[in-house]
């Protein structure tokens, strides 16, 4: 089954993609998947023996440029309709004892270009409405395959989440006349909230973070998508990000868990509706301290209300002493 | 008559000006990564894979 059923109470869809109960689950070291081929090991994805950055199609995709016909009839209450989309799969080195917080900035700049190319790549689908790279690191976040690796889903439309910031972004310039984001980068620069200071990019814990060490990564500019980016701006995300990445692990004294996604303005749309868009990426540890985490509990599942135990103030001030002297490789 | 998706590998220098100038038409000059190599293959059961590398 890989089909979008439509919940008419929340206006939103949900995929359901049951062939990913049989994804690889945990494999030793020896038998990873997304490790090159060795000379007389078995294959893996990556026929390769070395590589740097590798990116290609998920053999568990939640959405595909061919899903089969639902398995259910729809109703006028509650559409249902073949999951259509792309998932990739972006493996971020050779070598998987790695994170992406030690392979350096030379890679991270790499995997910035990786992005940008393949959000391109897939925002030149007309079917596709929104493109969100993304990375889930760690057990704790329930990660099943430990080498250093993210995602990217190219979904038929804007996803609940991003679908909210567009309306509060057309909220705020309808009130306004500026960009939300732009207001905040202008309020957050400077302030005791802020974690890295870059000069195309502003890492900040923000002032509504629903994790205890949250921390937003806001282009300065007003730029919508990672391949409207320049050179300058790219060689900055890497530096602020690798920064950010080794601030985490210092911080908490082991290798964190987080869940980093990256927020663009929607493809194929009116030009007015992807101008609201504004490039910047989010970073949630669940950590709220050593052996501590920060469950979706009651509040945050049935209220979709987030309560957190750290001042952003707080979090902010140690995370940007964290950052400050720590060693980030090159 | 072939289509890029028949060849199985190409290798081309990003950025893809065109490309991005055509899918980002409000893009301002696309960033340039001296070295940066694109090479797009297919794998054994017709699955995309791209690397991206430096040439040293």
């Amino acid at each position: 089954m890989s089909e979008r059923r439509y919940d008419p109470t929340h206006d939103e869809w949900v995929t359901f993609a049951t062939h990913r109960q049989d994804r690889t689950y945990k494999p030793p070291a020896d038998a990873c998947p997304l490790c090159p081929t060795r000379p007389g090991g078995p294959p893996t994805e990556i026929p390769r023996e070395h590589f740097e950055i590798t990116v290609f199609d998920n053999r568990f995709p939640s959405l595909s440029t061919t899903p089969p016909a639902p398995d259910v009839a729809g109703t006028d209450l509650v559409p249902v309709e073949p999951a259509y989309g792309h998932c990739e799969v972006v493996v971020f080195t050779d070598e998987h004892e790695a994170t992406l917080a030690s392979v350096g900035i030379q890679r991270i700049r790499l995997l910035v270009d990786a992005w940008a190319h393949r959000f391109a790549a897939l925002a030149a689908d007309p079917r596709v409405g929104y493109v969100l790279p993304f990375e889930n690191k760690g057990e704790a976040v329930g990660v099943t395959l430990h080498h250093p690796h993210g995602q990217i889903y190219a979904y038929p439309d804007v996803p609940p989440r991003p679908a909210r910031e567009q309306r509060a972004a057309s909220k705020h310039r309808a009130e306004t006349g500026r960009c939300v984001f732009c207001d905040v980068v202008a309020q957050e620069t400077g302030g005791p909230r802020v974690v890295v200071e870059g000069t195309h990019f502003l890492a900040a814990v923000p002032p509504w973070a629903r994790f205890p060490y949250e921390v937003d990564l806001w282009s300065r500019d007003h730029i919508g998508t990672l391949p409207e980016l320049g050179a300058a701006a790219r060689d900055d995300l890497a530096r602020v990000l690798a920064r950010v990445l080794a601030g985490y692990d210092s911080f908490f004294g082991f290798r964190t868990s987080y869940l980093l996604g990256i927020h663009s303005a929607p493809v194929n749309v009116a030009a007015d509706e992807r101008a609201l868009g504004h490039l910047h990426l989010e970073i949630c540890p669940p950590h709220r301290g050593e052996g501590k985490l920060k469950y979706l509990a009651g509040s945050e599942t049935f209220g979709g209300a987030f309560l957190t135990d750290v001042a952003p103030e707080v979090a902010g001030a140690r995370l940007r002493a964290a950052t400050t002297d720590v060693e980030v490789p090159a | 008559m072939a289509t890029p998706d028949d060849e199985p590998s190409r290798e081309r220098r990003f950025p893809d000006t065109e490309r991005l100038q055509r899918d980002f038409p409000d893009t301002g000059a696309p960033a340039t990564t001296p070295g940066l190599v694109v090479t797009e293959e297919r794998l054994a059961d017709g699955r995309h894979i791209t690397y991206f590398g430096i040439a040293r």
